[in-house]
């Protein structure tokens, strides 16, 4: 399955998007909101510093001057900010703080507007000039204020802003991941429990999980009991089937054994033949189907466990008994069906203990994510390898004389390739047959 | 020899109930299980065909309950049920043997006649061997060094009996019980006369009388 967009993808992309437009719709307001008020703050100081020079202004001896006990002091300190020049008649008053610099002269403005000048040390000036009459004379008095302080304040508060913005757009992010993984946890609760319905350990989907998914679940679960359901069904009935037809086999296989038939050679060996065939067919599809997990718990395979009674089962069919050499770890146990792998076994080791002198060996252990099973005989093995083909066939005999339906190795070799294992016939250093049998681990868990 | 055969398909008991008795047993034959599981308390069996699918009972639970009851019978499991778990299920509850259906009347009576070999100490060997004298049981005769001795199905079934409990004073009655089945008609007079006919065929000493006692085996030894 090919993995779709990202869930998380997706919502911390939503969340990005979201926040930064609101981040900046934030941002653009304030400015807005701030020039507006920038514009109001400085006009009033600077229509007001207008109108107090105008009071400064007194009526002298000589003329109109200006009383500098009555100008702000910021008008006399150098570069302050603060700006006028007052023009009358053919004077011209500077303030101080202008020291040696001028201030923009502003054409083409009518007098009682206001005009944004860049002013002396790369200040911003809002200038406003006005003219009075007084003392019967015409005062042109220009006022400036920097306001580039202001800005600066404005631009830093903003750049903080913006700073914590970022930040709270990085926290935000980060609790999404972090509520993500919680609200998903019961997805790889319920993902972990397929898993384990899968490797037999469970029969169906248990705990609690979130109403979001609980229909799901529910689901999953009714998937699992239908098809269970379907398997067991199908599984009784071609078992029944089986069992039901190996009976009247059995009458046929004696009737054929009557002295009128047996006198009929070519008969007897015809309907011999057609039974044995009818016999081992059945055998075959039973021993596919009687292991077939119908869902469920497993019951793993565990040789310390079930090789001895096996191995008692073939001494007694073969009423003979041989050197069976074991070798796997004590504790180890096989996740795959106990029938299933006994079947298999039960099969390999029937054909080696018909053939075999007086020694068997039998290697089991897992590694690479493989469990190898070797199972070697000291008997004649099978030189030929189109033989070795037609003993893992179907319903081939090598040796008429010896009994059994001659398919023991094909129906150990179904089982383990409907497992995805394989099953080959080698030489082994006994001198007789090793069958080898690699089947794959079960995953528990997909990952 | 007599076998219990518990078994629900009429036409397969049909023909192995025959060969059986060609074969020298003597059999009873149940059908359901329930009847199966209180059978061998009251009789002197030898052996036991089991099926494991009856009406009634199932045949392992049967099987469970003789053992459990401290019946040592020979028992031979013969069901359609035969993968390699169900044989170890089988022999775990008590089976000495088991057969898969279908399966060749020749290996059923070659089972049986090792099964009961074996439950009486006797060697599984091709012939019976004791006290120095040769049973053939497949060709029901006895092997002399001067030729194969001719023996009836009547007198092969005896001296088999005789054979495998070497030494044991058996009465009429226990002759009579183990070779004989429920149906036939007992009468004390035949055994005396294959005895005798024995007797003539083998030998005086073959086989001792103890008066009021009954019969001891005694073959061609000391």
């Amino acid at each position: 399955m090919i993995p779709g967009p990202s869930l998380k993808r997706h919502l911390s992309l939503a969340i990005l998007v979201v926040l930064t437009l609101l981040g900046i719709a934030i941002a653009s307001g304030a400015n807005l909101l701030f020039d507006r008020l920038e514009a109001r703050v400085s006009e009033a100081r600077v229509s007001s510093a207008s109108e107090r020079l105008l009071g400064a202004i007194r009526q002298g001896q000589s003329g109109p001057y200006l009383d500098p006990s009555r100008l702000d002091p910021e008008f006399n300190r150098p570069l302050s900010g603060q700006y006028f020049v007052v023009t009358v008649g053919e004077q011209r008053w500077r303030s101080r703080s202008l020291w040696d610099s001028e201030l923009p002269t502003v054409s083409g403005k009518r007098p009682g507007a206001f005009v944004r000048a860049p002013g002396p040390g790369g200040q911003q000036l809002l200038l406003l000039t006005r003219v009075f009459e007084r003392f019967g004379q015409r005062f042109t008095i220009t006022v400036a204020s920097d306001y580039g302080p202001l800005v600066a304040e404005f631009r830093r508060g903003l750049y903080l802003f913006i700073g914590l913005w970022g930040l709270a757009l990085a926290a935000s992010l980060l609790a999404l991941n972090l509520w993500l993984n919680r609200a998903l946890e019961p997805v790889a609760l319920a993902r972990r429990q397929v898993a384990e319905v899968r490797a037999g350990k469970r029969e169906s989907l248990a705990g609690e999980f979130p109403r979001e998914l609980a229909p799901l679940i529910e689901q999953i679960n009714t998937l699992l009991g239908e098809t269970r359901a379907a398997l067991i069904r199908s599984r009784n009935a071609l078992g029944n089937l089986g069992h039901a037809l190996k009976t009247p086999l059995a009458v046929l296989s004696n009737l054929v054994e009557r002295e009128d038939i047996r006198r009929n050679g070519e008969l007897h060996q015809a309907l011999r033949a057609q039974l044995d065939q009818l016999g081992g067919r059945i055998n075959r599809e039973l021993s596919q189907s009687q292991g077939t997990r119908a869902g469920g718990t497993l019951e793993p395979f565990v040789p310390a466990r079930d090789l001895p009674p096996l191995l008692k089962a073939l001494e007694r069919a073969h009423r003979r008994s041989l050197t069976v050499n074991l070798r796997h770890t004590p504790e180890l146990s096989l996740r795959v069906e106990r029938a299933e792998l006994l079947e298999v076994l039960g099969n390999v080791l029937d054909n080696a203990w018909k053939w075999a002198r007086s020694r068997i060996d039998v290697a089991i252990d897992g590694e690479g994510g493989h469990w190898h099973i070797r199972i070697e005989d000291d008997g004649p093995g099978i030189a030929d390898p189109a033989a070795r083909q037609r003993a893992l066939g179907r319903g081939e005999r090598l040796d008429e004389s010896v009994a059994g339906q001659g398919l023991g190795l094909a129906i150990a070799a179904d089982i383990i390739a409907a497992h995805r294992g394989s099953l080959a016939l080698e030489t082994s250093t006994l001198g007789g047959l090793a069958v080898r049998i690699d089947l794959p681990l079960v995953a528990t868990d997909p990952d | 020899m007599r076998l219990l055969l518990v078994e629900d398909h009429i036409p397969l008991v049909d023909e192995l109930l025959p060969r059986l008795k060609a074969e020298g047993y003597a059999c009873d034959w149940l059908v359901d299980g329930r009847d199966a599981a209180r059978a061998p308390s009251d009789e002197h069996y030898d052996a036991a065909i089991l099926d494991l699918g009856l009406p009634g009972r199932n045949g392992l639970d049967i099987l469970r309950d003789w053992r459990a009851a401290g019946l040592g019978l020979p028992v031979l499991i013969l069901t359609a049920r035969d993968s390699w778990s169900d044989r170890i299920a089988g022999l775990e509850a008590g089976a000495d043997d088991y057969l898969g259906k279908p399966f060749h009347p020749d290996e059923l009576i070659l089972r049986l006649r090792a099964l009961i070999r074996r439950s009486h100490g006797a060697d599984v060997a091709p012939e019976l061997r004791v006290n120095g004298l040769v049973l053939d049981e497949a060709r029901q005769c006895v092997a002399e060094s001067a030729g194969a001795v001719a023996l009836t199905g009547g007198e092969f079934a005896l001296l088999r009996y005789f054979m495998l409990n070497p030494g044991r004073v058996l009465s009429k009655w226990q002759l009579a019980e183990h070779l004989y089945s429920l149906d036939a008609e007992r009468n004390s007079n035949v055994i005396e006369v294959h005895i005798s006919h024995l007797r003539d065929k083998l030998g005086r000493g073959i086989i001792e009388t103890r008066r009021g006692q009954g019969y001891v085996f005694r073959g061609r030894g000391p």
